[in-house]
């Protein structure tokens, strides 16, 4: 690889370790309080970048109105899996792991039905042109993603320590019978982080529409890769999962540019089973959220 | 050669020292108790000695043979099997079916016979043994009681059956008379006596029950803080003034 | 003989007998697409049955699939440039299964649990990415067509198998219930063998085992190999009735549904999965006129059977046949 695509590779590589940060971070909060694993954390993902299909495609808003927009719906959504899903299975990972896969079939399904499946949706690209920001040749609109995705985990550690919820929220991930006894309503608390954590993939989603074809199944990589960032994270570290994922980042970025995308996602995939192996708490497990 | 011991044995968790450079031998043919205040760290150094945990440094010799670092299904294999503090036992099998699975340790079957073989004999023989130890042991009347359907008391004794299931030279019990009744510690009491006196099974228990103890060990090693604070006889240890003090802080009156 | 209250043995083999008479006589009475869907359906019965067993011991995996679908390929390869014939090309298959099972259980018998099921996925969608990128042998991402099927005898012999006669079919649909029946006794036998105690033992007190001397790490990834077998059987005859195999045939989603079938019918019984995979089998045949809805009513089954019904389906055989009893006022065999 010449160093003249060094900077572009580099600043490539940032991107998609945002991207991955931002699907991934929500993931980590969800299982570090009451260990809610979501198989289908992808399909927030996607419902996320049809927030602005139809917002900001079909509806004509203001592209950062449709982004924050899919905060809340994705979010609302989250709440819902827990109500639904989790709560029932609580104490049980597996189940409600595999209960959120059948979840994932129907999210797919609903939105094939309203948006048909067929040809992709293409978001057209609201920050067009390429930049030469320090050297690297990006389009706007990928740069665009660094800054919202430190923006957004700056917020949510400002609320995670500074916020009263925030802070019930790391007391429950620690210890939930202590925070119980505490008066800490664990229901809330549940339902806090799976709306944070469909918040995040949301978000995630609606920023990658303009540059990803948008179809009911483009959740499914990036379900994929948050997981493997959180089990190399820790699963419930959320610096973990932002450290892991700017490391998932940079893998597949110079792989990909130095061979193909597939051995890029195999490397991944084998650094995965590795830490598993050799530290099964991942880089920073026993750093809690 | 010693039968079984322990050479400076210590465990660190993180920066707790568990254990701190413990020393004990156990002949052959003893009971072996171990005792100390709550906190004492007898229930780490049973673990360790199990090979439940790693030690962090120090050894632990079997017959001559360094089962330190060896795997506890190993060490098992090896003649130390221990019970546990809890009810370990598979609720969903009878007291029999309980003892049988335990016997599987020393059944040599390999994945083919089990499909295509006839397993009978070796099944008919270990129900026999595995009878025979449920009758040693008093527990012939609740034979075919689903484990869970058992008192505590009787839970305990199971766990004591499989242990024995495994033909061991060296039996661990952790906190043998643990929540039980007077009644049913004699007849724990009784039965370890006969494990040794009868099968000639060596004994090492850890346990907070004193009077228990006394009654019942040959030898006593008292732990405190980690380390081996005395060691002797019940008589000794009774009249130790360091075990007094840790017991009961440093004042009069004898045990 | 130790028997556990969760296998009901002895009564059922009735029932069995009925329904395998069904199974050699429906030939005469379907046609041969339904034929065809009957072959895929037996194949998924040792499918789901393998599952089970892998799940014995408290593990349940993501990789399932994949094992499956290295049967295929290796059946598929052996079959389509060797010539091999199916009588060696399913057990070579199934060894070479075997030792890619080992590997895998290597790294995962460390983890147990949830890490242990990320990490099987992890393995396996790495597996998946291998046949990906490996245009020979596995064809890469276009896959392996024009898999020859199963030849018995010579040409001219009574057994010869023709391709374009409607015979071929139905012979073919009878080896695959020969295998079938043969994987589900094997399975049988090994779920109440005393390596079957042992698993069953591993899952209940996994701690007790190690004291008692059974090395559990050994024995998990014991069973982990011996599902995988019974998995690659499942993946060579598949390979076979469908004469193509890709990538995208052991996808995630394929996996989803094998793990509804076992959750649906239940896994604490010997039949759950058979119950499994027939009741959802119905429902998708039923569900065909509104195909794209499917997965969101099997989305539905799974989140309902896991939220209300944990146990699985089989829970109601001894309701249904106390039912059965008392409605015939049979007396009480013990």
């Amino acid at each position: 690889m010449g160093l003249d695509i060094l900077p572009q590779t580099i600043g490539n590589a940032l991107v998609l370790g945002s991207i991955y940060a931002m699907v991934a971070v929500g993931l980590a909060i969800a299982f570090g309080v009451m260990q809610m694993a979501n198989f289908s954390h992808g399909e927030l993902f996607m419902v996320g970048a049809y927030c602005v299909y139809v917002l900001y495609t079909l509806f004509g808003w203001p592209f950062e109105l449709a982004v924050i927009a899919s905060f809340p719906i994705v979010a609302l959504i989250g709440v819902i899996y827990e109500r639904l899903i989790f709560r029932p299975t609580r104490g049980n990972v597996l189940a409600g792991f595999m209960a959120t896969a059948g979840a994932g079939f129907i999210l797919q399904v609903l939105i094939s039905e309203w948006y048909g499946v067929g040809l992709p949706k293409s978001v057209q690209v609201p920050y067009p042109g390429g930049s030469d920001f320090l050297m690297m040749s990006i389009s706007w609109q990928r740069l665009v993603i660094i800054p919202v995705t430190i923006a957004m985990v700056w917020g949510l550690w400002y609320f995670l320590t500074q916020v009263k919820d925030g802070k019930a929220l790391r007391a429950c991930a620690q210890d939930p019978e202590a925070s119980v006894l505490q008066g800490i309503k664990l229901n809330k608390m549940t339902a806090l982080a799976m709306a944070i954590s469909g918040g995040f993939a949301g978000v995630g989603g609606a920023l990658m529409a303009p540059i990803v074809s948008v179809n009911p199944y483009m959740g499914h990589d990036y379900a994929i890769i948050a997981f493997i960032v959180v089990i190399v994270g820790g699963m419930s570290s959320i610096p973990g999962a932002v450290l892991a994922a700017f490391i998932l980042g940079f893998i597949h970025t110079f792989v990909a540019t130095m061979f193909d995308s597939v051995y890029g996602g195999m490397i991944g995939v084998l650094f995965m089973a590795i830490v598993l192996i050799v530290k099964p708490t991942g880089l920073l497990g026993n750093v809690k959220v | 050669m010693s039968f079984f011991s322990v050479k400076k044995l210590s465990k660190h968790f993180g920066g707790l020292v568990a254990n701190n450079e413990i020393d004990l031998e156990v002949e052959k043919g003893e009971i072996r108790g171990v005792i100390g205040p709550n906190g004492a760290g007898k229930t780490t150094f049973f673990n360790v000695v199990s090979g439940f945990y790693q030690p962090t440094s120090g050894t632990v010799e079997f017959k001559g043979q360094m089962i330190s670092g060896k795997h506890s299904s190993e060490i098992s294999k090896l003649g130390v099997v221990r019970t546990f503090q809890r009810a370990a036992l598979f609720p969903d099998f009878t007291v029999l079916e309980n003892v049988v699975i335990a016997r599987h340790l020393r059944a040599n079957t390999s994945l083919v016979s089990a499909i295509f073989g006839n397993q009978k004999k070796a099944e008919e023989a270990n129900i026999e043994r595995a009878t025979e130890i449920i009758h040693f042991l008093g527990l012939d009347h609740e034979i075919n009681t689903l484990a869970l359907n058992l008192s505590h008391g009787h839970q305990r004794q199971l766990g004591v059956a499989m242990a024995l299931a495994t033909e061991p030279e060296l039996l661990m019990l952790d906190e043998p008379v643990a929540g039980m009744n007077s009644g049913e510690k004699a007849v724990m009491v009784g039965m370890i006596r006969k494990i040794r006196d009868e099968w000639g099974v060596t004994v090492l228990l850890v346990e907070h029950d004193m009077r228990t103890v006394m009654n019942l060990c040959d030898k006593i090693t008292v732990i405190d803080f980690g380390e081996k604070l005395a060691e002797g006889t019940p008589d000794e240890i009774k009249h130790n003034d360091k075990v007094i003090e840790a017991y009961l802080g440093a004042d009069d009156s004898v045990a | 003989m130790l028997k556990s209250n969760s296998s009901s043995s002895s009564r059922i083999w009735l029932p069995a007998a009925i329904v395998l008479a069904l199974f050699i006589f429906a030939p005469s009475y379907i046609s041969a697409y339904r034929m065809e869907l009957l072959t895929i359906f037996l194949a998924n019965v040792v499918l789901a049955q393998s599952y089970r067993l892998m799940t014995t011991t408290g593990d349940w995996t993501l990789c399932h699939y994949i094992l499956m679908g290295m049967g295929a390929y290796l059946t598929a390869i052996l079959a389509k440039f060797y010539g091999v014939p199916f009588y060696l090309s399913i057990p070579l298959a199934a060894v070479g299964t075997v030792g890619v099972s080992f590997l895998m259980a290597l790294p995962l018998s460390r983890t147990i649990g949830f890490a242990f099921f990320i990490g099987s996925f992890a393995l396996g969608e790495f597996v998946r990415h291998v046949w990906e990128k490996m245009h020979f042998p596995f064809g890469g991402s276009r896959g392996l067509s024009s898999i020859p099927r199963p030849e018995i005898g010579q040409p001219g012999d009574w057994y010869f198998v023709d391709f374009n006669n409607y015979l071929d079919i139905t012979n073919f649909y009878y080896l695959t219930l020969v295998f079938t029946v043969l994987a589900l006794v094997l399975l049988y036998r090994l779920d109440t063998s005393r390596f079957g105690n042992v698993w069953k033992s591993i899952y209940a007190d996994s701690e007790l085992c190690e004291s008692i001397g059974i090395n559990v790490t050994r024995y998990r990834i014991l069973i982990f190999c011996v599902a995988g077998f019974f998995a690659s059987v499942a993946g060579s005859m598949l390979a076979y009735t469908w004469g193509a195999i890709d990538p995208d045939n052991f996808g995630m989603i394929e996996m989803v549904y094998l793990i509804i079938w076992v959750v649906v019918g239940g896994v604490k019984t010997y039949w759950g999965p058979l119950i499994g995979v027939f009741s959802m089998s119905l429902i998708f045949e039923l569900t065909r006129p509104f195909d794209e809805y499917r997965p969101l009513i099997f989305g539905v089954i799974l989140i309902t059977s896991l939220v209300f019904m944990p146990g699985g389906l089989e829970v109601l055989i001894p309701r249904t046949t106390q039912f059965f009893k008392d409605l015939f006022g049979a007396k009480e065999v013990s």
